[in-house]
This record gives structure tokens, sequence and C-alpha cells, in this order.
């Protein structure tokens, strides 16, 4: 393919194209590496503990999931990580990663002209650097605001990513929150079908944030010791950090380079509650739409679902909301569906949650192993399905739904299926 | 099965510093002065001498939406909302059925004075003086699900936040969405609220005009000026248009989208990037660069950016670059980041409309070349009588993006 003259087009192809995931990265409070990760996760590892970041005694919570274990020289260099921002050095290290698995590390990468890469992330962007620059004004008045507050936009991690992979196609910074890392998975698909690029480097990313931990316990959104979701006696989410990062390409561009193929991303459904900026919609308009739009387009009935990873944040509306979009849309089937939340372990990364939860789902589909929701004890008459508690199950699996729901409503499903040689 | 579809324009908003509203945009082009000053937004963090930029200083958030559901939302939020409620009203149920419109708004910033204030709240007062409401309504996909909210459209609400590149890559993503089948009518563009912290690091950074003057592609420019605005357009597929009996104002023709590899925030250098933005947008538009009747620049008066778009052009379009017409619309308004694009894409819809390519204000040329020292057909004069027909909108970001869309007239 010459780089001259891409085969772009506005218009959609006349056949549907399939969407092939060929490496998977993870920077998680429970592992670092899809490796460390997994096994974690189906350990039923709990990685909340007292924040030791900043300061928090003035707050009515104080764990969090922060990354202990993660060294970013291992996968930049060191003047790069001096550099990055937290987030930013997450992200790169999650792609890193999952370009590796791929077999596009270092010249591999070249299989792809740089304009022909492209780049979908979510990120909220580094509000560590936009602290210290208040602090720095309330300190010393105006005169103390640096000029660099320009280098730190919301869009820069992506942009990091793609000048990290000499990705020079699309770059897109889809900040949709607790989803963000779906939208940008399920963009990534779209830029493939829409003949933008011929790889996406997708997924989500965000470093531990005071700004964000102040405000959810101001909302009195957060837990003060575990994350238990579905539980009678939930107490809300914990706030963590981490990142998430997959390799899209179309499928049979990944068999012609003779990739492996980890598991295919059938489609993807967007839907908006439109109801309060904060609280979700009491019977989940916005997760119903997305939940059916996803498996309209794919062409799959409800009843084919076998396992849902569920948003699952541990506060007691989401929880209960999201069992009740599963009956709404699944009938029957909820209750036969197997659902659990990886953020009972990892804890809510916001926008790596939904990236990091494609990664245990793709895990899963190769695996036939589900990851348990630990913390769980006490059923909840509300939310009555089969949570996967507390023990990981054997559970072979050919097609998953993975959802995510942000505030201001903003809610999408992503639908992936066990990928079985062509 | 997927099958090719026309993205076709069926409505049209904007709140611009020249005018709040299509209609009040158009005249404003038509009367042809710039509505720079002061920043006002700034209060006590004035600089000596005042930084100049394009505010919506007529924005009166009460006046266009009552006194109810204001509390607490960010101004871009606020910016969104009134301009479609301006411009739609009680006329965008005509649009169809609300779960069936999707939005996405393209911001570079969003609410990013509501964070400034929540951080300085918090550093200042505690914990106890926190607003639990201020923190989802500071977040930067605020403004696209606000709007989402106050209209109750449950389609989808999406946020691009891609720098000054947001506005016409939101308006790509929405064309997208269209030619997927994901849906049918989706409200795009960008908005974008000036914050005092932005403002003067830009200012700091070298990025602003030292004389106050917004000046693109002149010999005389140097330096840009922030501003703010909104400029939102309804797509949606031909077929879907045509069964509700929609006027069609314009087409999307196509859209393209590159990034330079840089890793600083600094004034683009390499007309590479621009060019292969503007490329494939006419290659997914199917046309030749013959067929572009003239250019909406991203041009805001910034020494090198502004080359750099020149000879992006003159790399496009060949010998043919130096009798295009290029309008830079931020000679109106300031360079409004996230909005740009969009503001650009509505004020040319509005040029296409009308026949005519506004000037740029203030352009006399310069370098001693005619046409000025880039050699490009900038005019500091409205040219009426070249019935444009196609106009290709670009977006040069300092993170290093490039967006570019064709829209044509109905």
């Amino acid at each position: 393919m010459t780089t001259d003259d891409p085969p772009l087009r506005t218009r959609a192809p006349v056949a549907p194209v399939r969407i092939a995931i060929t490496g998977l990265g993870v920077c998680t409070p429970i592992g670092v590496g899809v490796g460390p990760f997994w096994e974690a996760a189906l350990a039923g590892v709990n990685g909340m503990r007292e924040i030791r970041g900043f300061a928090h005694a003035d707050l009515r919570t104080h764990v969090g999931g922060e990354i202990d274990d993660f060294e970013p020289r291992e996968f930049m260099s060191a003047e790069h990580a001096a550099l990055a921002g937290r987030g930013e050095q997450l992200a790169v290290a999650a792609v890193r990663m999952a370009v590796e698995q791929a077999g596009l590390a270092g010249e591999g990468i070249a299989h792809f002209a740089p304009e022909r890469r492209a780049v979908s992330f979510g990120s909220f962007g580094e509000s560590a650097r936009l602290d210290d620059v208040v602090a720095a004004t309330l300190a010393s008045g105006w005169g103390a605001l640096p000029h660099e507050l320009v280098q730190r936009l919301p869009s820069r991690i992506a942009y990091a990513v793609a000048a990290a992979f000499d990705c020079r196609g699309s770059i897109f910074n889809l900040p949709a929150l607790c989803a963000a890392g779906n939208y940008a998975i399920g963009y990534g698909a779209d830029v493939l079908r829409c003949g933008r690029a011929d790889v996406v480097l997708a997924g989500g990313s965000d470093a531990f944030s005071r700004i964000a931990f102040v405000g959810f316990n101001r909302l009195r959104a957060t837990a003060p010791d575990r994350v238990r979701p579905f539980d009678l006696n939930r107490a809300g989410m914990i706030l963590a950090e981490g990142s998430g990062a997959l390799v899209l390409e179309r499928l049979e561009d990944a068999q012609a380079r003779g990739a492996l193929v980890l598991a295919e991303l059938l489609d993807y459904g967007l839907g908006c509650d439109a109801h309060n900026v904060a609280i979700p919609h009491p019977e989940g308009r916005g997760g119903v739409i997305a939940l059916r739009q996803a498996l309209a387009r794919a062409g799959v009935a409800a009843e084919e679902l076998d396992y849902i990873s569920a948003h699952g944040t541990g506060t007691r509306e989401n929880d209960r909301v999201e069992t009740r979009i599963l009956k709404e849309v699944l009938g029957a089937h909820a209750a036969r569906v197997k659902i659990s939340s990886l953020k009972s372990m990892v804890g809510h990364t916001i926008s790596a949650a939904s990236a990091i939860e494609a990664v245990a789902c793709v895990q899963s589909l190769r695996t036939g192993w589900l990851t348990p929701t630990i913390n769980y004890e006490t059923p909840d008459p509300d939310c009555d399905l089969d949570y996967v508690p507390n023990v990981a199950q054997a559970h072979p699996t050919e097609l998953i739904a993975s959802n995510a729901y942000a505030f201001g409503g903003n809610c999408a499903t992503l639908l992936l299926r066990r990928f079985v040689g062509a | 099965m997927q099958r090719a579809t026309d993205v076709v324009i069926t409505g049209a908003a904007a709140l611009t510093p020249i005018g709040l509203g299509f209609e009040a945009l158009r005249r404003g082009l038509r009367q042809g002065e710039p509505r720079l000053a002061p920043l006002a937004t700034l209060g006590d963090a004035t600089p000596e001498p005042p930084l100049w930029g394009g505010e919506l200083s007529a924005f009166d958030a009460e006046a266009m939406l009552g006194a109810r559901g204001l509390r607490n939302k960010g101004r871009a939020s606020l910016f969104v909302i009134a301009c479609l409620q301006l411009e739609f009203g009680p006329q965008l149920a005509a649009l169809g059925p609300r779960e069936e419109l999707g939005l996405v708004v393209g911001t570079a910033f969003g609410c990013y004075s509501s964070q400034i204030a929540f951080s300085t709240t918090y550093q200042r007062g505690g914990f106890r003086g926190v607003n639990a409401l201020d923190f989802p309504n500071m977040m930067i996909n605020a403004p696209a699900s606000q709007s989402n909210i106050w209209f109750e459209l449950t389609h989808s609400s999406t946020t691009v936040a891609n720098d000054a590149t947001s506005g016409l890559d939101a308006l790509l993503f929405a064309a997208d969405q269209i030619a997927c089948g994901r849906a049918s009518c989706v409200i795009a563009g960008g908005v974008e609220a000036i914050n005092v912290h932005l403002a003067l690091a830009l200012q700091r950074g070298g990025f602003c005009s030292p004389s106050a003057r917004l000046l693109p592609f002149d010999g005389r420019r140097d330096g840009t000026l922030p501003g703010e605005g909104a400029g939102l357009l309804v797509l949606e597929s031909r077929e879907r248009a045509e069964g509700r009996g929609a006027r069609v104002l314009g087409q999307v023709l196509g859209a393209g989208a590159a990034f330079s590899g840089q890793t600083a925030f600094c004034e683009p250098n390499d007309p590479a990037t621009a060019a292969r933005a503007m490329t494939q947008a006419l290659h997914a538009a199917a046309i030749g660069p013959e067929q572009v009747d003239f250019v909406a620049a991203a041009g805001n008066g910034a020494v090198v950016a502004d080359r750099t778009e020149a000879q992006a052009i003159a790399q496009v379009f060949g010998a043919r670059a130096a009798a295009l017409p290029v309008v830079a619309y931020k000679s109106y308004w300031g360079e409004s980041y996230g909005a740009s694009g969009a503001m650009q894409a509505v004020a040319a819809l509005a040029d296409l409309q009308d026949g005519v390519i506004s000037a740029t204000c203030g352009f006399e040329g310069g370098g001693g070349f005619e046409g000025g020292e880039l050699g490009l057909a900038v005019s500091g004069q409205a040219r009426a009588g070249l019935a444009p027909r196609t106009v290709l909108v670009n977006s040069i970001s300092y993170a290093g993006n490039c967006s570019s869309l064709v829209l044509r007239r109905a």
C-alpha cells in the first residue's frame, strides 16, 4: 500500500468489515502487564489501600487504588518519563505492551506506514499539573502562572501515544470519563471500517487524581474500605488509576500479516441517559439504548451473550440500575448470564476502566475463565443475578458485552467474540 | 449490508463575537468588522498592557434560557445549550424524535475555568467549602452532556477533545457515524470559553499578538488573540433529510485528519501534515483541487503557523494557490481553539449561501507581493459575484493535529 494514495472513503464499505484485536496491555493496581494482572484478577486480589500520594485527613474516605510497582522507564526513555505526566506514562506503557504482543514492537510497526496508524484514546488529562498551577498562583499570584500550562492540554495523552509510536494518521481523544475506554475502542473500529487507517492503538488512561478523589468524596460516592458491587451493603466506588490498550486491525489484514488474533471486536453501541449529570436514569435509559444498539448492529441475539463485564462501580444506584438494564434487554436470559465487576478488585480507573475491562474480556474469551466480583457477601433483592461471587469460574465463553456508564449519562457497550480461526 | 450515504447539512447554529445566532453571524460577516477588544474575562488578572481577544460580550444566559437550571453549569456548557436554543428552540422537535438525534461536541478545554475554580476552592477552603455538583459540571464532557440533558437527546453524547482541531474532528466523527449507519442525524460542532489561566499562559508562552491585532497572512502579523464561541451543524443522511422534507443547506463531501508526530505544543512548522489532511479530505470527497472555490483557512495571525498553512495550500493547489481565494474567519473573532473549525464551517456555509467570500479583516498584504508575502489570494475586501460552490475548511493545531473538511452548498 502506498502512503501517498491511501484508500480513504467517507462512504461505508459494502460488506461489514470484521475487526481483530491483536494486542493487549494494562497497568492496574493489581498488576502491571497482562500476565500479572490476569493472575491477580482470577485470584480475586483487592487492590485498594490507604492513599499515599497526597494528604487526605480532611476527606471522608481514605482508600484508593494507586499503582505501586509501576516503573515508567521500563516502557520509555528516562527523558520521556521525566517530561511526561503520570497519565501519559501509564498510557504509553500499556500501548507498548499491546504493540509488543501484536508483533509490532521495534521495526515491526513499520509494517504499517506512519500515515496509516491511528490513535483513539480516552483521558481527562493530567489534573495533578492543574492542581500545581492553582497552588502556585494561590501562593504567589498571577505572576507565578507557568506558560507550560498549555503543554498539558486534555488531548496531550493521545498525542503522546501517537508520537511514541510515530502514528501520523487520525488521532482522537474521546474523554467520555468513566466510559472513555469503550468510546475510544468503539470509534477505533469505525476508523478501520471507514478506511481512515490500517491499525489503531486504542484505550484509556488516567492517573490517580486528587481533584477527582475530592469530587467523588464530596458527592458521597466513595466507599470507606472496599468496593462491594451488587452487594446489599455496598457503600460506593473507590477511585483508582490505570491504563488499558488494544491493538485493532481489520481481520483480513491481521491474518494476511500472520498476526495472532486474540479476539474479535464485533461492534459497539452508544446511548445517553439525558437525565442528570451525576445520577443514572432510574430505568437505565442510556444503558438500555447502548446495549440494544450494540446487539442490533452486530446482528446477535441477547440470548447469545455468555457473560457481561459490568460497569459495576459499587454505588447503590449504578448497580441497581445496571441490573435493571440487563433484565430489560436480556429478559429471562438475564438470570442465566454470568456478570461480574472487575472494579471490585481494580477500583474505578475512570477513563481507563472500560479499556482494562476490555482486556479482561479478551482474556476470558481466550482462557474460558471469568473474573469474580469480590467482597460479595449479602445478596440485594434489587440485584438478584449471577455476579460470579468471590471466586473465579471456569466458563467457556463465546460472546461478551462490556458496559461502561459515565457522568453526564454517557453510556457505551462493547461486544467481543471469541475468535476461532478462519 | 451497509450502503453509501450522503451526509447533508440541514441546520446551522453559532454564537460568535460578531453575532449570536446564524443570521447574526451572516450579518456580521457582511459588515466586515472584527470584534476584538481587551478581555473582560481576565478581571483582576488583566496584564499591562491588556490582552485582547474575541469574547461573547453580548451573551446573557438568563435572557436566552430563563433563570432555571443555570446553576453549576460552566460557561462552555451554557454556550452549547444557548446556541441550540437560540437557533432551534421549539423547532428542535422538527428534526425528529429525540432518541434519533446524536450530539457531538468538540472542545479543547471544556469547562476548564470550573476545574480551576474547584481546585482553588479546595486548596483555599478545604473539603467543606467544595460544592458537590461543581464536580461533574467541571468535567470536559459537560458541555455535550448538559445539552443532551437540556434537550433530552438520548441517542448519544460524544465529546471530542483534540485541541484546536476538536470542532472539525467532531464534524468528522459525526459524518463517520452517519456513514457507518450508527446515526441518521447528528448535531455536531465545537465550543470554547475563554478562561483566565489559559489566556495568560498563552500570552506568556509568546503566542499572542503584542500589538493586539489579529492579521492572518498579513506581512504585519505578530501573533494570535484568544477567542470564544460555538458553532454547530445538523448533519443528516440525505435519505432521512429528504424523507422529512428538510431544507438541505449543503453537504459534507469528505474529511481528512493527520498528525505531525510532534510532542511539544508549538506553532506548527510542518506544511506536509496540513497538506496531507487537505489531500485526504479532497480524496474522500472524490474531487480534485481545481473544484475547490475557496479555502476557509486556519490562519490565526501567528507568524510561523500562517506561513506553514500557506506553504501547505501551495503544496496542495500548486500554481493555482496564488489565485485561489482564501479567507481567515479568525480575523473577526480570534482563535477559539476547539470551537474554531466548526465556527469556520458555519461561516463558510453562510458565505456559500450568500454567494460571497468574506473579507479577511485588516488584510493589506505586505512583503512586497500582490496577495501578501505568502502568495495567497487573501483579501481585505469581500468578494461577490464568484458564486462559490465548494469550500475546504482547515484546522491546524499547535499540538500537531491537522484536519480538513470539504463542504458543498446545496
